[in-house]
């Protein structure tokens, strides 16, 4: 706790922790001084002058900025004075003497703060009748956003934000005095990921998004607290409409969660939601072509099919997603199960990828951690705000961090990047530990694994030279791992997916348990509710609440909940499921909000006996569905969401679905309900049979109902209400799925090369070209064309040309691709985007992430 | 002797009503031929929304829904867009890309006009305002824009 | 700005010379380092912003922002001898605007052009320092004061 100072404003007595800035302590007793340069998240400056008081000083009283000025004891402040009143209308004046006025178009008017003060504070009139200054209006300053310059009454705070939290000054100041304007070094425009939260914080109409320009006034929007589906953060968003149409998407603090920014896709890109190729009616396959259909019809249709394919279960499967709700997903399991009998239930990065089940720590763990060791992961691109997090922690805390990536990425620049080549992860990370050992305190906590200990001398004697790492590096990293007293390990899909996951992780969290840390090994996921999706049982193994089959009292029970029984045998995970496909060997496959064709798994999916899909778009697995059932996005039903840390969040309904789009649980619902066992319930001479013989009617009447089912089913959401979960979420605690890690030998994972001459990698980028982002008009220039990165000294052994149409090959496939040179890439590896157009990585890869061996030839 | 009485009041009353319809009888009459006729109206006659262009043709309205927020009624709905170099409507960088008043709900109270920052919305003197269809009602950019000529008189000030 | 037929042919080893003796200061380093480059090239080029900002490790929009701020600091190309006439109050008074007139009579530009064949720039200044010498100009860095019309020509060796 902070020394307390008393103070005086206008008479008043106030008490405030030493040092607080004085227009925060005045905010807390109820006066607001005016400000536009001051900003709770930015470092003070006093560039406006708007917030001036006066203060009893020794040469008397004297006018300070009350922004920049700390509270002390016996302070004496005068802000309802008269000369403080004429020095803050003095300085609006000058403010405006240059300000176009343009109100009524500026998407800013209503809710500008200097339009308020100037009604609050001005004069009303001004002295200036010159005419005024003439600079850039309707100045694109990036895909995103729109710069006037004219209305910019220079607060630094677009600067600084990019300065202090983005870390890339990309904006400055140029020329001076009444000429001053804010603008980007030529021909060099914004590419920060985040750098919509500007728009945001400008306290005039002088950054205004490009996406929502003209379409709205403030006072017209209806406000809906939501969230943020594009990646597994789960950011607050406040969703603004009017007349049934999203507007536009503005940060919601949760100091929790995302603090109060938004990264620029899940600012801007909210384009799919209305766009016209949303689906509106089912669809079904008549004579060989989708033709629309009536509900009645295509759920007729699929209930009649499923019914049939039901007699052997283990033919039928169904792909749940890790971007649709809690409820969705709890629902499409619960189906499967209790009605059809089937563990073939997964999703992509489900089951097949090597994790804990947990997420990260916590969000806030990002507050305190000292290293941070981010193997696999490239934050900027995946988790942009997130990242926001880890900069701040390297820029203000001094906080390290430790790469391990194959690739050179953004968050580079703040550390010790080790690049293993593809598949020799794990022997760094062994050699890494085996280096810690020789630290006697470490050695100690390890305790009498002389096993584990000898196996890792045994396996790795000399890893740099094996690793082709330099000695100085290597030395870094096991030094920043041994001063560590609070690391933070990170992985993701990306080493976490593939043959060699399980290996990575277990050798990283072999690391972290040396390091005594291995309650904070994170896994950072791609989607939204990745977290939710594995707690709701969307996993060949696992039940709801993530039980493993064999809990036999927790199947019980859960018996008890359903009615009915459980399949006892685990089904097939995601690429299994595929795989039986493409064998012939599904009979009925329902995919929620998923597109294994897009990547590369049309041929399979051609084999499967009735595909059904539901999804919001006509996707490549849409076009070869038997029936297409047109789902609502998550603003168009209530819903929970649980992100990366375990926090469970709501996103209620903000418009209504297009056409006759209906939410998955609702699908679902209507599909339960058809189901045969419900006459037979239903029917008055059927015999009483035992307790939990028969599965029990569903009676969902919305999405809150399936929530409190949930919570009855769930132990970790246990009493979860959706009033209770507020607009903050609940975070259920990481304990409640206790790890019992210890340290374990890895076997290596067996990758070749064989007769290959490079390494592929594929990753996912921010913008890519999926229909959640390219249906976004203004960000179609950022969408990255289909290339493969390579390395110049590859480029130069292979003697090839950049910009040449180059044939990729891989033993899954191969693709015609323009050549990219990246330096970011390291030699002997090629770098390929996931989700570009035409898909090329995917068609490249095995169904799966992680390293596969490729050559490049030059195209004849 | 009442006989007599009565007959000469009788007959004053009857004169006098008579007086009054023959000098109805002999003056033009009141009534207008509506619509083949023009009618007379105040200058200050609130009739049928307009919207105004600039000499040179471009639009007045810059679609910034002032109107909109100050009707009392919510008979307007505005939805803006931006002007393109190819396609200008008003001088500025935004314009009125749907701009409809709903007549039903309209109580002709001028407050639009009064909030117009461009004096592009004003009251005209069209008072016809009878339609069929409901839908008829809904006067449409194009309708506002275009004006049909009302057949009035104005008043001139007494 | 008027198109310069010259392009400067730059040397750079030299330029990275300068940089190098600046860069250990960093950003403190930047007004020196720039001032210094231009004075060898007449003009700062975007690519010796970049050089500049990447090795002295100052963002490019600083760089911009500072050649902005100062007025003898240059993003376009300018004439090699730069005039700059005063026009402040001493030399309004004595008669400025006829000195300005006539270099703007003899190059044929007006303020803030540059000659077709890239010799002279010309600029108006406010008041550069020398009152005393009041109308005055300043031609690179020679100080020329009381002008006249005349002595105008003179300068410019137009007579």
């Amino acid at each position: 706790m902070a020394d307390m100072v008393k103070f005086t404003i206008d008479g008043k007595e106030v008490e405030a922790p030493a040092g607080e800035l004085l227009v925060d302590a005045a905010k807390r007793i109820g006066i607001n001084i005016p400000v536009f340069c001051s900003h709770p998240k930015l470092d003070p400056l006093g560039a406006c002058r708007m917030c001036l008081v006066e203060v009893e000083g020794r040469r008397g009283r004297q006018l300070v900025t009350s922004c920049t000025t700390p509270v002390s004891e016996g302070l004496v402040v005068y802000y309802d004075s008269e000369r403080a009143r004429a020095a803050r209308a003095g300085t609006l004046e000058l403010l405006l003497i240059n300000h176009p006025l343009d109100c009524p178009i500026c998407d800013k008017g209503g809710e500008c703060p200097l339009q308020d003060q100037a009604m609050e504070h001005g004069n009303g009139e001004s002295h200036f009748v010159e005419e005024k200054h003439h600079k850039n209006k309707r100045y694109p300053i990036s895909d995103w956003i729109m710069l006037d310059q004219e209305r910019c009454v220079v607060c630094w705070r677009c600067i600084r934000y990019l300065d202090e939290w983005e870390d890339k000054p990309q904006l400055g100041l140029y020329h001076r005095g009444g000429e001053t304007v804010i603008d980007i070094a030529p021909g060099h425009p914004l590419d920060a990921k985040t750098s919509g939260n500007i728009v945001e914080m400008c306290p005039v109409g002088a950054l205004t998004s490009r996406v929502s320009r003209f379409s709205y006034r403030p006072w017209e929007l209806s406000h809906t607290d939501s969230l943020c589906t594009h990646c597994a953060l789960g950011c607050n968003v406040r969703v603004d409409t009017r007349l049934n149409q999203v507007k536009r998407l503005l940060a919601r603090e949760n100091p929790a969660v995302n603090d109060q920014w938004l990264c620029d896709k899940g600012r801007f890109a909210f384009g799919y939601m209305q766009h016209e190729s949303r689906l509106t009616q089912p669809l079904l396959r008549k004579n060989g072509t989708l033709q629309p259909a009536s509900w009645e019809e295509a759920l007729d249709a699929v209930t009649a099919k499923l019914v049939e394919a039901s007699k052997q279960p283990q033919r039928v499967a169904a792909i749940g997603s890790a971007k649709v709700s809690n409820e969705a997903n709890y629902l499409l399991q619960k189906f499967f199960r209790q009605y059809v009998h089937s563990n073939n239930i997964d999703f992509r990065h489900g089951s097949d990828i090597a994790t804990a089940g947990r997420g990260i720590p916590s969000i806030a763990e990002f507050e305190k951690a000292d290293l941070f060791v981010l193997f696999g992961v490239d934050m900027a691109e995946n988790i942009p705000v997130l990242d926001l997090f880890l900069k701040r922690a390297v820029n203000r805390r001094h906080a390290k961090v430790l790469l391990i990536n194959s690739r050179r990425v953004e968050d580079s620049r703040y550390g010790t990047l080790l690049q293993p080549a593809p598949g020799e992860e794990v022997l760094l990370l062994n050699g890494l530990s085996a280096a810690l050992l020789k630290d006697e305190a470490i050695a100690k906590r390890a305790g009498r694994l002389s096993g584990y200990k000898a196996w890792l001398a045994d396996m790795v004697s000399e890893p740099t030279a094996k690793l082709n790492l330099s000695e100085s590096d290597f030395g870094g990293a096991v030094a920043m791992l041994r001063r560590a007293q609070r690391p933070l390990f990170l992985y993701g899909e990306a080493v976490a997916g593939g043959k060699s996951g399980a290996a990575n992780v277990t050798a990283l969290t072999n690391l972290a348990l040396l390091l005594g840390a291995v309650d904070r090994v994170g896994y950072l996921p791609y989607d939204a509710n990745a977290q939710g999706a594995r707690d709701m049982g969307v996993l060949p193994d696992r039940l709801p609440g993530q039980i493993v089959l064999s809990d036999a009292s927790a199947v019980s029970r859960l018996q008890r909940q359903w009615g009915g029984t459980v399949p006892a045998e685990p089904g097939l995970t995601y690429l299994g499921m595929l795989q039986a496909a493409a064998q012939g060997e599904l009979d009925f496959l329902y995919v929620m909000g998923s597109d294994p064709a897009a990547e590369g798994m049309s041929e399979a999916l051609q084999k499967v006996g009735f595909l059904v899909v539901s999804d919001l778009f006509l996707t490549e697995t849409a076009k070869l569905a038997d029936v297409v059932l047109p789902a609502a996005d998550y603003v168009e039903s209530d819903g929970t969401f649980t992100n990366l840390e375990r926090r469970v969040q709501r996103a209620p309904k903000a418009v209504r679905a297009p056409g006759r789009a209906a939410p998955d649980w609702l699908i679902l619902t209507h599909l339960a309900q058809r189901w045969p066992v419900v006459e037979e319930i239903k029917d008055p001479k059927r015999k009483k049979r035992g307790h939990g013989r028969t599965p029990n009617i569903w009676s969902y009447a919305s999405p809150q109902d399936v929530l409190q089912e949930i919570a009855r089913v769930v132990p970790m959401y246990a009493g979860l209400t959706w009033d209770a979960l507020g607009d903050a979420g609940q975070q259920w605690p990481a304990e409640a799925l206790p790890l019992r890690p210890r340290l374990q030998s890895v076997t290596l994972p067996t990758l070749s090369r064989r007769s290959f001459t490079h390494w592929l990698i594929a990753e996912r980028v921010l913008y890519d070209a999926g229909q959640l982002f390219a249906t976004t008009e203004q960000g179609h220039n950022l969408i990255m064309a289909p290339a493969v990165h390579i390395n110049s000294h590859d480029l130069a052994t292979a003697s090839l040309a950049v910009g040449q149409e180059i044939q990729v090959t891989s033993p899954h496939g191969s693709v015609r691709l323009p050549l990219l040179v990246d330096e970011n890439v390291s030699p002997g590896t090629l770098f390929v985007p996931l989700g570009l157009a035409g898909a090329p990585a995917e068609q490249l890869l095995d169904g799966q992430y992680g390293p596969v061996p490729a050559r490049i030839e030059a195209v004849a | 002797m009442s006989g007599l009485k009565e007959l000469v009041e009788s007959t004053q009353q009857l004169a006098q009503a008579m007086k009054i319809t023959l000098k109805a009888a002999i003056e033009p009459p009141l009534t207008v031929e509506s619509p083949v006729e023009p009618i007379a109206v105040y200058p200050r006659f609130r009739g049928r929304h307009e919207l105004r262009r600039y000499e040179n043709g471009m639009e007045r309205c810059i679609g910034c829904a002032l109107c909109e927020a100050a009707c009392p009624t919510g008979a307007i709905h505005v939805e803006a867009a931006e002007n393109t170099e190819e396609e200008r409507h008003s001088p500025g960088e935004r314009y009125a890309k749907v701009y409809e008043v709903n007549l039903l709900r309209c109580i002709l109270c001028r407050d639009c006009v009064r909030a117009c920052p461009t004096e592009a919305i004003i009251l005209g003197r069209n008072y016809a305002l009878a339609n069929y269809h409901r839908q008829d009602f809904i006067l449409t950019k194009e309708d506002l824009l275009n004006p049909p000529e009302p057949n009035v008189i104005i008043r001139v000030k007494e | 700005m008027t198109e310069t037929t010259e392009t400067f042919t730059y040397d750079y080893p030299a330029i990275e010379a300068i940089v190098t003796r600046h860069e250990a200061k960093g950003r403190a380093g930047l007004l020196p380092c720039l001032q210094e480059i231009q004075a060898f090239t007449g003009w700062l080029t975007p690519d010796i912003c970049q050089l500049v900002g990447r090795r002295l490790d100052v963002p490019l929009a600083d760089i911009y922002g500072v050649i902005d701020f100062y007025t003898l600091l240059y993003r376009e190309p300018v004439g090699k001898t730069i005039i700059r006439v005063c026009d402040d109050m001493a030399c309004y008074l004595n008669g400025s605007e006829e000195v300005l007139s006539s270099f703007k009579k003899w190059l044929g530009i007006g303020p803030g052009e540059t000659t077709p064949d890239g010799k002279y720039t010309l600029e108006v200044h406010p008041c550069l320092g020398y009152c005393d010498l009041a109308p005055m100009a300043m031609m690179g860095d020679d100080v020329h004061g009381h002008l006249t019309p005349d002595k105008v020509a003179d300068l410019l060796e137009v007579k």
